[in-house]
């Protein structure tokens, strides 16, 4: 539990931590964009540079993005695995136990292993360089053209803010309840399948009763504060879009939109 | 000696960003069969110190010794599980760990855990709920009715049953009514004199004056006093340093020493107190 640092906001100083939170959303779903575009090994070589680039302006020591990919391992190996076997483009390689492996599959394969770990990693770099507030406001004020067409914008911001708000609360709690239960002979680790079970048990109960409580508990300290998501409201704190964010946004443009246009050309 | 700690430190969130000192070279040693009161500001180690004696954190360096258990960083008692049941720890707030549907099969939770037969872990829920004032007409409920106070006194029964050596509570009493409290801590006092060892974090001097034989001053994640609680509270200058206030009985015989009486203010019942100044107690 201790080691839950994926994508745990980092307090240090840095030119990415100082990029506005919009660019920075903007500018992750440019990169989704072209990532998923094949280019060939150039192309991601250029994107990982990219990414490379904003890993050490982002001054976030490089065994934390490993820390966040490592969880994430299993579930990119399984996928990448799953393709070398399935795929059958290009010529058939080889065969193990009558599994044909062709030379497509692992070309595929491993684009989709590169795309997987540059997507974890810049994501990863943007939470960690960004508050979960700055966030929300940012996913706020992108969304709130839709208000036009009456979309909730506001009252989706105050939800993921609330979520965000209260993951650490609740990581916490479960590091409690886990140790209440530790104490009372409960082995997390080891035992058998039902003790296992068991185990679970006896941390999920009181963990939802206590997330339950503390939903109401607020849901009452917002509504005795007279809370209205409709209410025409100002800000404490408030986004300004400095040359740096237009800088950053050209040059992320720049880079994704020459992979796109490199793919479609090849 | 049953605990002893050997220049113990524990960081938090090691080799990360937010690591944090908790513990800071803290020697101590805790007798056999006492009443150990820890005391100490928010955020001095408190609650860290007591996790150590069940090894639910590992000590970063230093050395935990529990009779015949040794903790060190490197290495802990291959079976956490006898050092469970011997420390019996009941955290803030124990309420939270209720799950069960009953509140007997939660109490014999604990004790199934450990190994006891069903029957007996039975008997042993009916003692424990009994010994923290409850009757045995509670068994059969469920923990989710009962009262903010009355789920503390289950989830404490839940620990009871365990029977540990050693029982170690982290402000058992906050948040009760002072009646309860009183009882709670007549609990404690009654386990003690069973011959376990008893140690109770605390913010309540009275509680610390008239249950307490020994105390820990905790101060920046050190050990800054171990001694009697008649030594301690004579230094009323240091307990201020730390925001502490003395006991009620204490400070209001040190009211009546500055106004010419001459009273021993190491006494701690109000029994006591009242026959010294000459009285009566009625009632």
């Amino acid at each position: 539990m201790d080691n839950m640092t994926f994508g745990k906001y980092i307090p240090i100083p840095s030119l990415i931590h100082s990029l506005d939170p919009r660019l920075k959303i903007i500018s992750l779903i440019i990169f989704l964009v072209a990532v998923f575009f094949d280019a060939g090994f150039l192309g991601y070589l250029i994107l990982g540079i990219l990414v490379l680039i904003i890993a050490i302006c982002s001054r976030i020591q490089i065994k934390y993005v490993f820390k966040a990919i490592k969880p994430m391992l299993f579930m990119v190996l399984f996928l990448t695995i799953f393709n070398i076997f399935l795929i059958q483009t290009g010529e058939a390689l080889f065969s193990i136990f009558s599994i044909v492996i062709y030379s497509g599959a692992l070309l595929q394969s491993a684009y989709i292993f590169i795309r997987l770990v540059l997507i974890i990693t810049l994501t990863t770099i943007m939470t960690s360089s960004t508050k979960p507030l700055d966030l929300t406001l940012a996913i706020e004020d992108l969304l709130s053209p839709l208000k036009k067409v009456k979309f909730p914008a506001h009252e989706i911001a105050m939800m993921i803010s609330i979520a965000l708000r209260f993951i650490p609360d609740l990581l916490e709690e479960t590091k409690r309840i886990m140790k209440a239960q530790a104490s009372r002979g409960v082995d997390f680790n080891e035992g058998k399948f039902m003790e296992k079970i068991k185990s679970i048990v006896s941390l999920v109960i009181p963990l939802f009763i206590s997330a339950f409580q503390r939903a109401e508990e607020l849901a009452n300290a917002m509504e005795s504060r007279n809370y209205n998501p409709d209410a025409p409201r100002t800000r404490y704190k408030s986004l300004t879009w400095q040359l740096q964010d237009t800088v950053a946004l050209i040059i992320v443009t720049v880079v994704c939109v020459g992979v796109i246009v490199m793919s479609v050309i090849l | 000696m049953s605990i002893a700690f050997e220049k113990v430190e524990h960081m938090y969130n090691n080799d990360t960003p937010f690591s944090y000192h908790a513990l800071k070279g803290v020697d101590l040693a805790i007798t056999k069969g006492s009443f150990t009161a820890i005391i100490g500001q928010t955020g001095s180690g408190k609650s860290t110190l007591i996790q150590h004696i069940n090894a639910l954190l590992l000590p970063t360096s230093g050395k935990v010794t529990i009779d015949d258990y040794v903790i060190t960083a490197t290495d802990k008692p291959k079976k956490l599980k006898p050092l469970r049941k011997k420390a019996g720890l009941v955290f803030q707030f124990p309420e939270y760990q209720l799950f069960e549907e009953t509140i007997e099969k939660d109490i014999i939770f604990g004790p199934l855990n450990f190994g006891v037969s069903y029957e007996e872990a039975k008997s042993l829920a009916a003692k424990a709920l009994h010994q923290v004032g409850l009757d045995t007409s509670y068994l059969e409920r469920t923990p989710f009715d009962l009262s903010g106070g009355q789920k503390r006194r289950v989830a404490i029964a839940g620990i009871l049953a365990m029977e540990p050596d050693i029982l170690i509570l982290d402000e058992p009493t906050a948040g009760l009514d002072p009646h309860g409290t009183k009882e709670m801590m007549a609990l404690f006092k009654s386990i003690q004199k069973l011959g376990k060892t008893v140690i109770l974090v605390t913010h309540d001097m009275n509680h610390v004056l008239q249950y307490c034989e020994e105390v820990i001053v905790m101060n920046h994640g050190k050990v800054e006093k171990k001694d009697t609680v008649s030594n301690i509270f004579k230094d009323q200058q240091y307990l201020n340093t730390l925001g502490i206030d003395l006991p009620i009985i204490t400070n209001f015989i040190l009211a009546l020493n500055d106004n010419g009486f001459n009273i021993d203010s190491s006494i701690n019942t109000y029994e006591r107190l009242i026959k010294a100044i000459g009285g009566e107690l009625h009632g």
